[in-house]
């Protein structure tokens, strides 16, 4: 039997088309773009080999580009907080069996099907100055006139877009706080209610704690899709006004595809990656110590 | 017991009130779309005062809605096709076969999670227009099926784990070569990976814009999502057309939603969970 | 190859063609083009007619009619700036008034000048002045560009300063009602209405230096017929606008602001390249960022020193 499970050409067909797809498009590319990166380069020109100028360049002169990482920044933080709390308050609120459970957290769950795009464009028309959900709403209750452009200005633009992924994400991240919830024992809940603990006490020390590897699952993904938002930015605002609500992702898209600065386009796409490497790895070690594996 | 009573209202109102914000702009969109320019300003909060079914099947008749479809289908379906065999032959390999390699890589394989899709988009839109890859469906398809390499191969190799191995035993000592025993036993076993799998493929090909942007430069190529982006732009003041395309994009994914709910919710969770 | 000797040898060529600075180099022609866009103020006569109002000459007479119009509860200009570009169009008007048509090649051709000189800044305090008197709908920086053109069609606004490529569209909403003008003068300034149009040339044709003389001798045939005033006329007629005088156009079938716009055609002398084509998609995306950020009620000083350090960084400081 052992020889038959060790059939290496067996082994080979079976494994290879994967590995030769996968090689092709992800790590292969990937050294080909940090490669880019120490190039000029703009597709008509010759590839000149240009050392660290354009990282250089990206962080000593490019404003724009510190307006991004500022941005970004400002991005994972507004979604984490309009996500995180939001997620799991709904997951504790639909774990204990309430009329129409099943109801809300599929309904809850439904936006994430939709495509970025569907999305991006839907916020659009509900942000639209004249005749979006909005303002319509404001004007029902006030000011008759009110027509701010919420995509439009600068101070509004980036957090706009934070609230229509935030529409589209919760009930992504109250999901898998569900899954963790649901798989804590039933002893503990039992335990806790037999010494006499309020529901409040109940969270705070037998559910947060229990859900501490789906937190840290729940943070990481967050963090490296904020940091790599793009559909929704280039459709709502195109990183305007302005640059207001440009991204790291927009930012690398319109330099590399609209300006044709391949090699520079190649730098940010490689700062982008070590972004999402770094903190995969910093909140993995935040949350060694929290994991509880065993209880 | 009053206080419970409050607070037990008191969550409802949380939970009603999430719903109305999901539910309600769907529903403008759906509502607005119906209407005309003027009426969509002056009577926003109204049903329609004419309804206009004629945006929707001009949609399909003027501007092409059809043919976006029709791509997506193409790219996703094909895709997803070419994904499911590739990476349950590799997870095969990965989980139940014996060489030195198999851990090495699975690991090199889910490296691949925590590469994001921009950090390759560049050297793979020179390599397709150097190799000349006119059509770029292939070029296409075959990136999306390297992108759903990890995840696919995660999953199902974590499944394929938990089947005993007498399974192939039993089939090879009958006179069975073991690519035989993996598909005539161990696939039919696949179906509930295989169906979460799919659910992944299909929906990240589907909603993809980014490559599709980069790699798709002819109108009859264009996929759902690149294809409607145009509604935004040139035909901006024509409010109809463009939520009328918006409903159409989404009612696919609602209607599908409604079917499966269940296994959308845990099979997308798993994933999510186990990356 | 140079076409000088072509152009001036053929007299029809000579006659017909109007050097415009887009195909030289070094003081030659290069390439001619056929095509022509060019920026303007669409008006709408109705309106000025039911107002008493004459088309402006000066810029005194332009800001008495945003005051007029948007005192009867008309909006003055039609202006969506969602896209940037947009809104750049009056400014490059206004700073030729001011600097004359050659001072903006400093900076977008020679790449020596500077955006932070007096002059830019000075452009960028009169299109402020423009938007503060009320001059463009509300909420005019973000208004999507089919609705600013609606805003025109539907005669709620007076204006509407737009190129050529909607001659056709406009003409076939507006008919007879549609007129246009050139910005008008800014005292104190050096450049003219009458002579400084903005333009940009599309179709440019050239004749490779390398040619055997032969095809080149193919070329110069095809270059005369192209360019012969029978074909240009005849292109003309179909709808597109050409850089030529002396054409022959039928004006029965032509609508008249074409017409028009051909005879004014004749008089330009300078024609001023959109800005953004010329800085390039880096530069000249930031330009026209630049001045929606200004109408924004951004510092223009603090803009365009910010767009210099961008044009800097992009040609290398010079």
């Amino acid at each position: 039997m052992e020889k038959v499970l060790s059939n290496k050409p067996v082994i080979s067909m079976l494994i290879f088309p994967a590995l030769i797809i996968y090689c092709l498009v992800v790590p292969i590319p990937v050294i080909a773009s940090v490669y880019y990166s120490f190039t000029s380069w703009d597709l008509i020109g010759e590839m000149r080999f240009s050392g660290l100028q354009n990282y250089v360049n990206l962080f000593l002169h490019d404003d724009i580009f510190r307006l991004c990482i500022k941005n970004t920044v400002v991005f994972l933080f507004v979604s984490i907080l309009l996500q995180e709390p939001a997620a799991f308050i709904f997951s504790v609120l639909l774990t204990k069996g309430v009329r129409g459970q099943k109801f809300f957290r599929n309904l809850f769950f439904m936006p994430i099907v939709f495509s970025g795009v569907s999305v991006s464009l839907m916020f659009y028309f509900v942000y639209h100055p004249d005749a979006g959900v909005v303002n319509n709403l404001i004007r029902l209750f006030g000011n008759k006139e009110f027509s701010f452009a919420w995509l439009g200005e600068e101070k509004t633009a980036l957090l706009s877009v934070t609230v229509a992924l935030a529409w589209q994400y919760i009930g992504y991240h109250m999901t898998i706080y569900i899954s963790g919830i649901s798989s804590i024992p039933k002893e503990l809940f039992e335990a806790a209610r037999i010494d006499g603990a309020n529901e409040w006490m109940v969270v705070k020390h037998i559910i947060f704690p229990m859900l501490m590897p789906m937190i840290q699952v729940s943070m990481i993904l967050i963090t490296t899709s904020s940091l790599k938002a793009f559909d929704y930015i280039y459709i709502m605002t195109y990183g305007g006004p302005a640059h207001a609500s440009e991204v790291i992702a927009s930012h690398m898209y319109s330099k590399a595809f609209v300006q044709l600065k391949y090699g520079y386009g190649s730098a940010i796409s490689t700062v982008l990656m070590v972004l999402c490497i770094i903190s995969s790895v910093i909140l993995t070690k935040v949350f060694k110590d929290r994991v509880y594996s065993d209880v | 017991m009053n206080k419970n009573a409050m607070l037990s209202k008191i969550k409802y109102i949380f939970l009603y009130i999430y719903s109305i914000i999901i539910i309600f702009p769907l529903l403008f969109i759906l509502i607005s779309s119906l209407k005309d320019n003027e009426d969509i300003f002056t009577n926003p909060w109204g049903l329609p005062k004419v309804y206009h079914w004629n945006t929707y099947l001009q949609l399909f008749q003027k501007y092409g809605m059809g043919i976006y479809f029709l791509n997506s289908l193409y790219y996703s379906i094909l895709g997803c096709i070419i994904s499911i065999i590739v990476c349950t032959a590799a997870a095969y390999a990965i989980s139940r076969l014996k060489w030195k390699l198999s851990g090495i890589t699975l690991g090199f394989l889910l490296l691949g999670l925590m590469i994001p899709a921009h950090s390759t988009i560049i050297p793979l839109f020179f390599l397709s227009s150097k190799i000349g890859l006119k059509n770029p469906k292939i070029s296409l398809i075959l990136i999306f099926v390297a992108f759903s390499i990890p995840t696919s191969v995660y999953i199902l190799a974590s499944f394929m784990k938990s089947i005993p191995r007498e399974m192939e035993e039993s089939a090879v000592i009958d006179g069975c070569s073991i690519i035989g025993a993996f598909i005539r036993i161990i696939t039919p076993l696949l179906k509930t990976p295989i169906a979460t799998v799919t659910i992944f493929t299909f929906l990240g090909i589907w909603n993809d814009l980014l490559f599709s942007l980069v790699f798709i430069n002819k109108e009859s190529d264009k996929n759902l999502q690149l294809g409607i982006m145009k509604f935004l732009g040139s035909y901006g003041s024509r409010y109809g057309i463009l939520l009328s395309a918006i409903v159409v994009s989404m009612l696919p994914a609602i209607i599908v939603y409604i079917m499966l709910q269940d296994k959308i919710v845990d099979g997308l969770t798993a994933g999510a969970v186990k990356g | 190859m140079a076409l000088d000797d072509i152009i001036n040898g053929d007299e029809e060529l000579k006659n017909t063609y109007i050097p415009y600075r887009l195909a030289q180099f070094d003081g030659k022609t290069y390439a001619i083009g056929y095509t022509l866009t060019t920026e303007v103020y669409y008006y709408n006569k109705e309106l000025f007619a039911q107002y008493n109002v004459n088309v402006p000459k000066t810029y005194e007479e332009l800001m008495n009619l945003i005051k007029l119009f948007k005192g009867k509860g008309i909006i003055p200009m039609a202006m969506g700036n969602q896209d940037p570009w947009v809104g750049s169009l009056p400014y490059m008007f206004v700073f030729d008034r001011i600097a004359g048509p050659f001072k903006y090649e400093e900076t977008c051709f020679d790449k020596t000048g500077k955006f932070t000189d007096p002059e830019y800044i000075r452009a960028a305090e009169i299109i402020v002045e423009i938007a503060e008197a009320g001059a463009y709908p509300n909420n005019f920086n973000t208004l999507n560009y089919d609705e600013a053109k609606a805003l025109f069609t539907s005669g709620k606004a007076a204006m509407y300063p737009m190129g050529t490529w909607e001659l056709a569209n406009l003409a076939k909403e507006m008919g007879d009602n549609l007129g246009f003008f050139n910005f008008p003068d800014i005292e104190g300034g050096i450049g003219k209405s009458e002579e400084d149009w903005v333009c940009s040339q599309d179709g440019a044709t050239s004749i490779s230096a390398k040619s055997s003389a032969d095809k080149t001798e193919a070329a110069i045939k095809f270059l005369k017929f192209i360019f012969s005033t029978e074909r240009l006329s005849d292109l003309a007629m179909s709808g597109a606008l050409v850089p030529a005088k002396g054409l022959i156009l039928d004006e029965t079938k032509l609508q008249k602001v074409s017409i028009d716009i051909y005879s004014q055609l004749e008089n330009v002398k300078y024609s001023i390249i959109p800005w953004d084509n010329l800085l390039g998609p880096n530069v000249g995306k930031e330009f026209n960022l630049s001045t929606q950020s200004i109408y924004a009620g951004k510092n223009p000083a603090e803009v365009f020193a910010n767009l210099q350090k961008i044009a800097d960084m992009e040609w290398g400081s010079k």
